[in-house]
Order: structure tokens, then sequence, then C-alpha cells
């Protein structure tokens, strides 16, 4: 039964494929080596109605403060539920909810660390859909969350993001 | 055996190695009223950062006391910087063969990154007599470690092994192993002859 709701779910809803461009903002204690710096993605989402499920993928590189040998990149893999608050026939406000991955590396020259970071994300975003294009614009907060020494730590880093979706 | 797959995609998810936790870390807190007790084998040392800076060689420092004996040190985005001053005395007069900020730290401080800072200089006494001197201080973060020490466990530290190489008549060289925690600074230093581990740390 279950499995049947599921299904008739999915055949409502339209999936979109496309890809996303925008900046990443360190925040908090990441700005004492680190600036601001373009992010590019991609991402696959299923719509119905108010309701959307979107896998996404993303990229940032976020060189060093002042800007030299040393380099922060960021692919984050995320899966992300978003509702609109606001729905009208064209266009919407919405509030979005997920979770991800972020696979860090740190280069200094020759010398590499790398890494790995669990991430919330949070956003807000306004999104229109006219024919079969999807346009968000969205801005995403990225808490990656960390344990040092037993106890939660969360790193910040603010993104405002434009999406850009094919819908099928 | 699907719950199986599930949890290890979820501990393959959530499993995390603090890396954005370093990267944003002050690794050497030079903040006024700072200060850190050190205990050693023989000594016990005080280091404790000035209120007000000041300037030296025109450049705005930070005066930090080792055992009451002030050292000065420059803290930027890329670098931590030392005052290093050497004489050398001869009857009734000392020349200086050394009086500039050089490296300590490269920043940030990342697994494997290494770092050179030489100054050479030959010096002219009483007009025809040349002394070359030569003064190098390298550095490389050799691993992260966990440390404990009276004053706590330390995690996400930064193991950093120095070598100083000072050539003046002759030449000698040191090598010395730090520890630097997140927010806290050197928990510990390790020379041939010496340990010390900080055993107190706080603001004023």
């Amino acid at each position: 039964m279950p499995a049947i709701s599921l299904v008739s779910i999915l055949v409502t809803g339209s999936i979109n494929i496309g890809g996303n461009a925008g900046i990443a903002l360190p925040a908090l204690n990441l700005t004492r080596y680190h600036a601001s710096a373009a992010t590019v993605g991609t991402q696959i989402g299923w719509t119905s109605n108010r309701f959307s499920l979107e896998l996404g993928y993303s990229y940032a590189g976020l060189p060093g403060r002042p800007q030299g040998v040393y380099y922060l990149t960021l692919h984050n893999l995320t899966l992300c539920a978003a509702w609109e608050f606001l729905h009208r026939r064209s266009w919407g406000l919405e509030l979005s909810l997920g979770g991800g991955t972020g696979f860090v590396r740190r280069t200094f020259g020759q010398a590499l660390e790398t890494g790995r970071a669990p991430s919330l994300l949070t956003g807000l975003g306004f999104v229109q859909q006219q024919g079969r294009s999807r346009f968000r614009l969205a801005f995403t907060n990225a808490l990656f969350l960390q344990t040092p020494g037993g106890r939660l730590d969360a790193s910040w880093i603010p993104q405002l993001r434009a999406h850009i979706s094919y819908v099928l | 055996m699907s719950c199986r797959y599930l949890l290890t995609l979820l501990c393959l998810f959530c499993a995390c190695s603090n890396i954005l936790y370093r990267a944003g870390g002050d690794y050497f807190p030079l903040n006024p009223g700072c200060w850190w007790k050190y205990l050693s084998d023989t000594d016990t040392v005080y280091v404790s950062v000035q209120d007000e800076d000041t300037v030296v060689k025109g450049r705005f420092c930070r005066v930090v006391f080792r055992n009451f004996y002030p050292e000065y040190w420059i803290k930027g985005p890329e670098a931590i910087e030392k005052f290093h001053v050497r004489v050398t005395g001869r009857p009734n007069t000392e020349d200086t063969l050394e009086a500039r900020f050089g490296t300590v730290l490269a920043l940030p401080l990342v697994d494997g990154s290494s770092w050179n800072d030489v100054f050479r200089d030959t010096i002219v006494i009483r007009g025809t007599d040349t002394i070359p001197y030569e003064h190098s201080l390298s550095g490389r973060v050799s691993m992260v470690d966990s440390i404990s020490t009276p004053a706590g466990t330390f995690y996400d530290c930064y193991r950093v092994d120095f070598t100083e190489r000072i050539i003046e008549q002759t030449a000698e060289s040191t090598a010395s192993v730090l520890w630097f925690a997140p927010g806290v600074g050197i928990v510990r230093r390790q020379t041939a002859d010496d340990d010390e581990v900080l055993v107190e740390w706080g603001t004023e």
C-alpha cells in the first residue's frame, strides 16, 4: 500500500534536471584564512505542487586570504526537501531543509589535507516556473558539523545560488 | 541485509574528520592578556602577551614575555614572524649580526606543509675583518595529533618539526618539535634536552 501511494505521488509530480551557480561566503572562523568564491553545481529534482525534493552536487574552491598558495576546495553532495509557503500560479517562495556530506581538500603548495564533514542545509528561495523551465534563486546556510574532542562544532558557509532546471 | 547497507551508507556520510574546524582554527593566539604556564624537567616557564603593541623596525608587533624576557612577534594572515636579534661581543663594543623579523610559521597550517626562512649577511669589523653569518629556520607540519598535558587533552593539534641553523664562526644546529592546539597555541615544546608541557593557560 505505501509503495502504491509513493508511486502515485511520484507520477503526479515532475522531474527536473539542471545546474546552478552562485557565491559561497565563508563565515565565522573560516574568514580567518578564506575568501569568498564562486560555486557551481548540478541538481536533479522532483516537484509536485508545493513540495520538491532535490539531489545536488556543488563545488567551491575557496582561495586563501590573501590569495596565494593556499586553497580549500569543497565538493558537497546534498539531498534537500523544499516547501513553497507562498504559492502563486507561476512563482512562489520556499523554505528548504536538507543534509549531505562535504568532501574537503586543503592544499598548501605540495601539502594536502583531506577530510569529510556532514552538512545541514537550510534555505529560503524564490521559485519561478514557466513552461518547461524552472528558475530558483536561493539563499542557503550550509552548516558543516564536526566533533572536535567529542563536542559539537559547526563551520558555516552561507551561499547564494541561482538554479536553472529543465522540466522533463 | 538492506539495513546493513543503510547503516554503512549512514556511517560513510556521517564520518567526519574535523578538517573545517582545523581550517578555521587559530593555532597561535596572541591576544593581549593571554598567558601560558609551562613545566619542564628543570624549569617553570611563564609566557604572557602584553596589553599594548609596540613598534620595532617600523612595524607594529606584539610583546610576548617569556620568563619576563621580551620577544617581539607579528601575526599576519600568511605568517607568524619573530624579531631575531643576535650580537657578537668584542672588547668595549658589540656588533649586531642580525636584527630583523623572520618567519616562524607559514599560515595556515596544513598537514605536510613546509617553509624555510634564511638570512645571510657578512659583517665587517674594524673595516677589514669580515664575519659571514647565516641564520635559517625551517619548519614542517608533520602530523595532526592529539596530545595530553597537565592542562588537559588537546585534539586536532598540528605537530611542527623545526630545525634552526646558525653559522657564525662555527655552525650550530638545533632541532625542536612543537605542538599547536586550536585556540590555545603551543601546548608542548620538545628539544634534545628539554620537554616543556602546558600546565595552565588563560586570559587576564
